[in-house]
């Protein structure tokens, strides 16, 4: 299949893309000269603009191709990540989008900080966040290399590093303002060119999505519209996942620095409902596409695409559009990849300059919260050279990768997220009682959890380093379950209650009064 | 004042005006969890409630989801809009008291 897909329609459609986000990059760089236009485009985006780039950072490649694939392949069984990552985001705006807006500056550890110990705060979510981020941005630069190769014919090497250039140029030049333009216009283009496809795809079956669902069942019988009756350890296994999915997207750091762009909390609020109201109507768009790709291309042309499914909707595309609509749907995808990558390299080229250099390696007794003004105005070129290390280890990591498989990096990406920064960020938020300990302690020992039990799990165990099940399975350390967040979000809530317990903390109480009258001014 | 100055407006809220809004976010996110929990103990102990069919082939399941989505949709616009109006009743109390 590789190359075979290559139109010159779709190369078209990308170079559009391209010039377009160029031009949005260069005009952004002009802008982009103080550290607050850099790292939150000056708090001045609007709520439909900052809904539209937030949708936009959490809708990869993964959701449309990925999750498309797996309901084509798997049925109702598919759905399951779709309902897991879509219910994070009502509770991201009903628990966390004012207090971000309120609370933040340029980071998520802003607000964790806020009335705890600095320091070792900013190098604990550092510590979490930078692995959250940076296992994601691996995980879609391997996933672009494949899919790139499945589409345009380019081999894995430029393609990933074709991938990595553009998306620090996007960074380097216009931080967060070009960062939010590229995910506003990837995003109309993702929902225009998914509501298109679901048009035509109804229209096949006559508006009717009644005959949709029965032609997918003729093909592939009856229970692929029902979910399979799983053993009683693959219940748990599921139940962790969307532990971990639900709770994931409210620690995610790309998705929650976002809501410092606006301009009041009341505009925090808006965003985050048109990002819940987008993704939620992308989310019905996959479920059509998927059985609707079973229903008139079949599971087994499918598989035979290549891609594990994900070939589902661009086949669908062509099949439904003709070559210029197939195209474009390539072109889409492609500038998916390049968008979210581009948001990722932001947050943790941020994390690193705000959180580790300014707020640690060259922080004051006094700070810029204290003073009113921030004195480190060479953030922004540390932002810069941090980008540059992480494209370029990123692209390093993606290549050595290459045809693995990373699909736990995800996982293990969502679970450090829900275990480490969820908890420590609601018991920050909401619990008077948490001390600088507890929340250090919660954190890393929940991020510790995490990622051990997804070592010593089938899935790194049998899948990555191929060893026997029956070798594995017998040992004490073995963990059967594959998602560990089941057992690790709770544990960093207890441990995170139990230090701050121990060692109680009045002046840090005290805190969380003040902080009660900022978030209510 | 204009609704859309008055929420741009700075004011102290009254320690009432505040309590319902902590229990606002409260209440509406039990009710996400509730759903979310609901559907997946469905998933995972009661999968054949799953595959009941409802309407031609299509099974209770696949029409969960849409609800779902539709229901946190409802949810968000609902919150949204009372938290507007607790903002514009502190800014009412607010310039009330300035005055």
């Amino acid at each position: 299949m590789n190359g075979q897909l290559l139109s010159p329609l779709s190369l078209a459609f990308f170079l559009a893309f391209l010039l377009v986000t160029a031009g949005i990059t260069w005009f952004a760089s002009r802008k982009s000269r103080s550290t607050s236009e850099f790292f939150n485009a000056g708090g001045r985006v609007g709520p439909l603009q900052n809904g539209l780039a937030m949708s936009g950072e959490y809708l990869s490649a993964a959701a449309l191709l990925g999750m498309t694939g797996a309901i084509s392949l798997k049925g109702f069984d598919g759905i399951v990540y779709s309902i897991g990552v879509f219910a994070g985001w009502p509770l991201i705006l009903f628990l966390v989008s004012e207090p971000m807006k309120r609370l933040g500056k340029f980071t998520l550890a802003d607000v964790i900080a806020w009335r705890l110990d600095r320091k070792p705060i900013r190098i604990a979510v550092a510590l979490a966040s930078l692995p959250i981020v940076l296992l994601y941005l691996i995980t879609q630069l391997v996933a672009a290399g494949g899919l790139i190769r499945l589409m345009f014919g380019l081999s894995y090497l430029p393609a990933v590093s074709f991938v990595g250039m553009i998306m620090l140029c996007y960074v380097f030049f216009g931080g967060m303002l070009a960062t939010t333009w590229v995910q506003i216009i990837k995003a109309a283009l993702l929902f225009s060119g998914s509501a298109v496809l679901v048009f035509l795809l109804l229209a096949h079956f006559g508006f009717s999505p009644a005959a949709l669902f029965a032609q997918a069942v003729a093909r592939a019988g009856p229970a692929i519209t029902g979910p399979t009756v799983l053993p009683t350890l693959a219940r748990w296994d599921t139940i962790s996942l969307a532990i971990a999915l639900v709770f994931g997207a409210l620690g995610m750091p790309q998705i929650l620095t976002r809501f410092l762009t606006v301009a009041h909390g009341r505009d925090a609020r808006r965003s985050a409902f048109y990002a819940t109201g987008l993704v939620g109507i992308f989310h019905v768009f996959v479920l059509l596409l998927g059985f609707g790709a079973l229903a008139l291309i079949g599971h087994d042309d499918i598989l035979k695409a290549g891609g594990a499914g994900n070939m589902a909707v661009p086949l669908l595309a062509r099949l439904l559009g003709g070559d210029a609509f197939f195209g474009f749907i390539c072109a889409v995808s492609f500038a998916t990849m390049l968008a979210v990558v581009a948001g990722l390299t932001l947050a943790a080229a941020t994390t690193f300059a705000h959180d580790i250099w300014a707020g640690v390696v060259k922080s004051r007794s006094e700070t810029w919260m204290d003073t009113g003004r921030d004195p480190h105005t060479q953030q922004p070129r540390v932002a810069r050279t941090a980008a540059v290390a992480v494209a370029i280890a990123a692209v390093l990591l993606a290549l050595r990768f290459e045809g693995q498989n990373v699909a736990f990096m995800v996982g293990l990406s969502y679970s450090i997220a829900a275990s480490a920064n969820f908890p420590v960020l609601m018991l920050a938020l909401f619990w008077k009682r948490l001390t600088t300990s507890g929340a250090v302690v919660g954190m890393l020992s929940g991020a510790t959890v995490a990622v051990l039990m997804i070592f010593l799990s089938p899935t790194i165990q049998i899948e990555v380093l191929h060893k026997g099940l029956a070798d594995v399975e017998k040992q004490w350390w073995f963990v059967s379950l594959r998602n560990p967040s089941i057992v690790s979000v709770p544990f960093a809530f207890f441990v995170s209650w139990a230090v701050s317990v121990m060692r109680p903390q009045v002046a840090e109480q005290h805190g969380f009064e003040r902080m009660q009258r900022v978030l209510e001014s | 004042m204009e609704n859309h100055a008055a929420l741009g407006h700075v004011f102290t809220p009254s320690a009432a005006t505040a309590g319902r809004r902590r229990r606002l976010s409260a209440i509406f996110t039990a009710m996400t969890l509730l759903a979310v929990t609901a559907f997946f103990a469905v998933f995972c102990f009661y999968p054949e409630l799953m595959s009941m069919k409802v309407a031609g082939h299509m099974s209770l399941g696949i029409m969960l989801e849409p609800g779902l989505i539709l229901l946190a949709i409802m949810l968000g616009f609902a919150y949204i809009r009372r938290a507007d109006g607790y903002d514009l009743e502190s800014v009412a109390v607010d310039t009330e008291t300035q005055s």
